[in-house]
């Protein structure tokens, strides 16, 4: 019974972080990854390579290398801890964390649609990140962080399940309290990613 | 074994290679920190005395910061063999981290053999070279060893202080035990962080000695009080106003309001928290560092990102491994490197918590080793693809590191200031006084390190100076920042930065 309360207590806790950014009107550029900002960026590195070989300005600072570098910098930003967790609070985080450990560790019966599941996560932030759909910014928050929650309650849920002390419900009710005392004192934090 | 000694042989010349090639001149200046560790270490040379006249001081005030002693007594060595120069303020920093990747590569197999598993199968043996070759290549790693960061000294004390202690717990020799706590009690007096990750590991150490080897128990008590005598001028000079006055410019806490001691209570362990987490950020780690320009190349992250996956799998690989040795201590580093450095700002920084490099080199070589041997078919390919991804991103690394970072962030090194002072000496004689604007404040300790004996006749004023009546018509060299033409003086010289934009860094003003 007190597994299944803190599981609840744990999409609570998910819920009212993803509730402080109802107040945004859309993410700031910080994980917007902008074509702009590529060729900015070749253009200084071009603009700081006067006077080098020009094979190795091909070698070192092409479009293809720009985009992969700075693709994936962008793509990791949404994964940052400081990020998520603002988005998912930090029992949420430790949850998708312990859902990737059990996704690879253990043996489920529809482990394939775990890992289509898990597959969709890799892939959701993307839309955002370069398309960054013009929709209301509530439905947006509530479409790319419920996926994450619905994943992270799945890890606390394994995780808790072979609980035979009650250690890890304690570790759990722990970040609980933490995510709540957090989110009481560094409100705020989200604001930083996103406009008001 | 002979391969692994020529490997490892190979590998220390290429980590001597990256951490000394062009240190004079890349980092393009000395930072002022470097300047003020160079004048300290030199007046101890000369005199016995540091700057502010201190007999062979333990805690240095430089700039009210209270330096610890370690990284300042050996640039005073380094002195006596280059003289006063950018290579003898670097040179002990660049020797530790040439010599870390040793140290980390005997640490790794002492642990490895301690704990007498091959957790990674056949190639578990690999991980001590991976970990050295990884550590010499480390973009982090290289950016403190090529300029005189004590942190970069103090993580070499550390490392081989456990390499010692290593030993004891294998040969159970109370001489290594000595000299590794010795070792650790070094570091605590090479940089502030040590002050609690030294004490830390040592309290681990006795307690597992403690426990494991009972008839140890005496020595290990006198051993304890040895270190608590060691320690005592640090703990005592830790709670005057002075030692004190370096956790207040620095506390994370001053940015919070929180008058009452509840809400001390309630606020301070949140951003404690916040600044912790933000050490273990991938934005942080792998895709932009810290931010500030002397601590990594632009966009360049601390770790490459193609060791991203790699730290990954290695931590995964190393939580599932059961307990031992190289598991305590890779994860212990990890979890306790960033404790000290959350406490002050800003957070994350990437200098404070050098200490992580190791942990995370071993992580990724633990990844990499691991994804290996699950690639059965593919192991050569992989292998090789892997290579070529790695020596790609260092080679671009490279042709970052020397071709665009002097001209990008040769204001975070100080950049101007030698030039300054090289103009001003060869003009010194022409001139009665040399006045300089306060907005180049950091111009007399430059002028001290270079040239010091035309500091005498030099002296700091305010943008609305006027000569003094008493000086008449003897000439005054007017050194100031770019801020238009003047009616009153003559322009001299403009000082250019060698950067993109050949700004003009300073001016040259005859009155």
């Amino acid at each position: 019974m007190l597994k299944k309360i803190s599981v609840i207590s744990v999409f609570a806790v998910e819920l009212l972080f993803m509730r402080q950014w109802f107040l945004c009107k859309r993410f700031k550029d910080y994980i917007h990854f902008l074509s702009t900002n590529q060729s900015l960026y070749l253009e200084d590195l071009t603009h700081g390579n006067k006077g080098e070989s020009i094979i190795l300005i091909r070698l070192f600072h092409n479009k293809i290398i720009v985009f992969i570098t700075i693709f994936s910098k962008y793509y990791l930003r949404f994964w940052d801890e400081r990020f998520a967790l603002n988005l998912f609070s930090i029992v949420g985080y430790f949850g998708i964390i312990l859902g990737i450990y059990y996704l690879i560790n253990r043996n489920f019966k529809n482990k394939k649609y775990l890992w289509i599941a898990f597959i969709f996560l890799l892939i959701l932030p993307l839309f955002e990140i370069i398309f960054e759909p013009v929709i209301n910014f509530t439905y947006k928050i509530i479409f790319l962080t419920l996926p994450f929650q619905a994943f992270s309650l799945f890890g606390i849920w394994q995780f808790l399940k072979e609980d035979k002390n009650n250690l890890r419900l304690i570790i759990i009710f722990c970040l609980i309290f933490v995510s709540m005392w957090w989110i009481s004192v560094l409100q705020p934090d989200a604001y930083n990613y996103c406009v008001k | 074994m002979k391969i692994y000694y020529i490997l490892l042989l190979l590998i220390f010349f290429l980590a001597g290679i990256l951490r000394f090639y062009d240190i004079s001149n890349n980092p393009p200046g000395l930072y002022i920190d470097e300047v003020s560790i160079g004048n300290n270490a030199y007046s101890i040379l000369k005199t016995g005395k540091d700057e502010n006249g201190q007999n062979f001081p333990l805690f240095f005030r430089s700039f009210g910061d209270y330096k610890m002693p370690l990284y300042i007594y050996s640039v005073a060595f380094s002195m006596s063999i280059f003289g006063k120069n950018e290579l003898a303020v670097r040179f002990p920093s660049a020797l530790a981290g040439t010599l870390t990747v040793l140290v980390l590569y005997f640490l790794l197999k002492e642990l490895l053999e301690l704990d007498k598993s091959k957790f990674l199968g056949k190639r578990t043996k690999y991980l001590p070279i991976v970990s050295a070759l990884f550590l010499a290549i480390s973009i982090w790693h290289i950016q403190f060893s090529r300029a005189g960061f004590e942190v970069n000294l103090g993580v070499f004390f550390f490392l081989f202080a456990s390499l010692l202690s290593a030993l004891y717990l294998k040969k159970r020799n109370f001489t290594y035990l000595l000299t590794g706590i010795l070792f650790y009690i070094f570091a605590i007096y090479t940089y502030h962080v040590f002050r609690f990750v030294s004490p830390v590991t040592m309290v681990s150490l006795f307690s597992a000695i403690f426990w494991k080897i009972p008839r140890e128990r005496i020595k290990l008590a006198s051993l304890g009080l040895f270190c608590i005598l060691l320690m005592l001028p640090i703990l005592e000079f830790s709670l005057t106003a002075n030692g004190l006055s370096r956790f207040s410019q620095a506390s994370a806490f001053v940015e919070y309001s929180a008058p009452s001691l509840l809400q001390k209570i309630k606020i301070y362990p949140m951003v404690f928290l916040k600044n912790y987490f933000s050490y273990f950020s991938f934005d942080y780690l792998f895709s932009f560092g810290d931010g500030i320009g002397r601590h990594q190349i632009p966009d360049f992250g601390l770790l490459p990102i193609w060791q991203f996956p790699l730290v990954l799998v290695g931590l995964y690989a190393l939580i599932k491994k059961k307990k031992s040795y190289l598991k305590y201590f890779i994860l212990g580093i990890l979890i306790f490197s960033p404790v000290i450095a959350s406490i002050a700002r800003p957070s994350p920084h990437s200098l404070r918590n050098l200490l992580s490099v190791i942990p995370f080199i071993t992580l990724s070589s633990i990844g990499i080793i691991f994804l290996l041997n699950k690639t059965k078919k593919w192991y050569k390919l992989s292998f090789i693809l892997l290579s070529i991804i790695a020596t790609y991103y260092f080679l671009l690394y490279l042709n970052f590191y020397y071709t665009l970072y002097p001209k990008t962030n040769i204001l975070d090194w100080g950049g101007g200031y030698k030039q300054v002072v090289e103009e001003a000496s060869s003009l010194d004689k022409k001139y009665f006084k040399i006045v300089i604007d306060e907005k180049l404040n950091n111009s007399m300790l430059y002028f001290n390190f270079y040239n010091s004996s035309i500091s005498p006749k030099s002296k700091l004023i305010k943008e609305n100076w006027k000569k003094p009546k008493e000086w008449g018509n003897k000439p005054v060299l007017y050194i100031r920042p770019y801020y238009g033409r003047s009616s009153t003086s003559t322009l001299i010289k403009n000082i250019f930065l060698p950067n993109q934009n050949h700004d003009i860094f300073a001016q040259f003003w005859g009155i």
